[in-house]
């Protein structure tokens, strides 16, 4: 099946960018005018194909369609905008249901909803020839990609593949996995860097898609550069140049670093060692939380069931499944005392497990964890150089 | 407003141009810059009798936000010569640093005005020029 290889789309989601001003958007045309036909005056109705400017006031990204060796494929990429960071770590950020079921996060929803019209015109114009989809995006334009991938997989017979590099988890759980189903693992292709801090937010309960599996590709990064620096374009496109890898994602799976598996998370878990907050362990404890979810779910069979309002509710509501889960038996209670113990050694809450464990303490200290993630992912988009 | 830091983005590093026309010098070409990132700046400048113009570095102030945008600086270059125009120089600069494109160094462009301009991948970016870099000739 067409898939576009990693550095092709590491390309087009750096060059994506280039759209806004209408010199450099030439540029994008002229480099890519041999895979892809960009004119505006296209006859979206003709047998051609279609291309359109997606919110064009502001140029957030374009849908074209192959020609020559693409020929019945077509892309959708998206950019970043500059606004919008500050609404990823505001637990009262509210909560949208989207066009495919499941809750997003309504930043995206809203910025997902102004080029909606667009993507639709485009849809209904796409040639019948056309088989395969691709969305790609960076940072924001990356949780744009998804919504998009999803909403045309949805509506459309085609196949839909998304590329993503430095994406902020864009929905909760039914989201995540109902995209993950309709779009099918092997099919995306969600590329990050272990410290680049933006795929850390918004924190739980919002979930990327994938969270793990074929589409999960980690990439390592050193701890010689700010970690901001790995939220750059120009870096996901340098962990990708490898003369071989650049052409093939299953080595770009091969590459992943050692992360931490179920044994060596239990172990932290059960571990009494001290503990700092750093991009490392908050990283960890996110991946922890997820898994003591998933270990609760099966001892008791209770069902976390979320939904409406704002994180901050949705948090009220996870707390109150951990206290029926703790309150359920001994088992599960052990694995939910153990992550509050671990998580309040990481923002300086000493939990005893002689404690009374009450829904208001979970509560806290989720909301505290929460918060002090938060303040070091914005601490490290502080300090950047540029 | 405390956390927010003034930095500097060279939007545009500085190039040394020599123009021709028909493999002579284009005496007297005047030069349009357009350099647009946060604002557009455009300003002119004139060859000399050996067709040459030095374009200063331009800067930029910013202020940092939580997450920098991707930086990207369009540069636009066209030269009127003997009442016809030239787009020589179509550039997205992608790096805040100066003369980020050739490791430190100044731009040093030749610019034959009748040949083709071509679009390819060059500095991490796309550039469309009909100019040669001195090494690539």
């Amino acid at each position: 099946m067409a898939q576009l290889t990693p550095e092709l789309s590491a390309n087009i989601a750096n060059d994506i960018y280039l759209i806004t001003n209408q010199n450099t958007r030439k540029l994008f045309f002229d480099l890519y005018a041999d895979q892809f036909a960009f004119k505006d005056d296209a006859n979206l109705q003709g047998k051609t194909g279609a291309f359109i400017l997606l919110k064009k006031e502001q140029s957030l990204g374009l849908a074209a369609t192959g020609i020559k060796q693409r020929k019945g494929e077509a892309l959708i990429a998206l950019k970043g905008t500059s606004n919008g960071y500050d609404g990823l770590t505001d637990l009262n950020a509210g909560l949208k249901q989207f066009n495919t079921g499941g809750f997003v996060h309504q930043g995206f929803y809203y910025a997902f909803q102004s080029f909606l019209p667009e993507l639709d015109q485009f849809l209904a114009n796409l040639p019948p020839d056309i088989h395969t989809v691709h969305c790609v995006g960076h940072s924001l334009g990356g949780a744009l990609a998804t919504l998009a991938a999803d909403y045309l997989k949805a509506k459309s017979g085609c196949a839909v593949n998304l590329y993503t590099f430095g994406s902020p988890r864009v929905g909760l759980s039914l989201f995540s996995e109902g995209a993950l189903r309709r779009l099918g693992e092997k099919n995306i292709f969600r590329v990050y860097h272990r410290t680049d801090p933006v795929p850390m937010v918004p924190t739980w309960p919002f979930i990327h898609v994938p969270n793990g599996g074929l589409g999960d590709l980690l990439l390592n990064s050193s701890v010689a550069l700010n970690p901001i620096e790995y939220h750059k374009m120009e870096n996901y496109i340098g962990s990708l140049s490898g003369s071989e890898i650049k052409h093939n994602w299953e080595l770009v799976r091969k590459k992943r670093p050692p992360a931490p598996i179920t044994r060596s998370i239990e172990s932290w878990l059960k571990s009494d060692g001290p503990l700092s907050l750093t991009l490392n362990t908050a990283w960890v404890a996110a991946e922890a939380v997820m898994w003591v979810l998933k270990k609760v779910v099966e001892l008791t069979g209770i069902a976390l069931v979320v939904g409406g309002g704002t994180a901050f509710t949705l948090l009220d509501q996870m707390a109150i499944f951990l206290k029926k889960a703790y309150d359920f038996g001994k088992k599960a209670s052990y694995w939910v005392t153990r992550l509050l113990v671990r998580l309040g050694k990481l923002i300086g809450i000493t939990v005893s497990e002689s404690v009374n464990i009450t829904a208001a303490l979970i509560r806290a200290i989720f909301i505290r964890m929460h918060s002090a993630v938060s303040e070091l992912v914005m601490r490290a988009g502080r300090n950047v150089e540029h | 407003m405390s956390n927010l830091n003034p930095l500097k983005a060279c939007t545009f590093s500085e190039m040394q141009i020599s123009l021709f026309f028909d493999g002579k010098p284009a005496t007297g070409a005047k030069i349009t810059r357009t350099i647009e990132w946060r604002k557009e700046h455009v300003d002119e400048f004139t060859a000399d009798g050996n067709g040459q113009v030095t374009l200063p570095a331009e800067f930029e102030n910013y202020y940092l936000k939580f997450f920098p945008m991707e930086f990207v600086s369009a540069q636009f270059l066209t030269v009127q010569y003997e009442g016809k125009e030239y787009e020589i120089w179509n550039y997205a600069k992608r790096k805040t640093e100066l003369n980020s494109e050739m490791d430190g160094e100044p731009l040093k462009l030749s610019c034959e005005l009748t040949s083709e301009s071509i679009t390819t991948r060059a500095f991490g970016s796309i550039l469309g020029t009909r100019c040669t870099l001195p090494q690539e000739s």
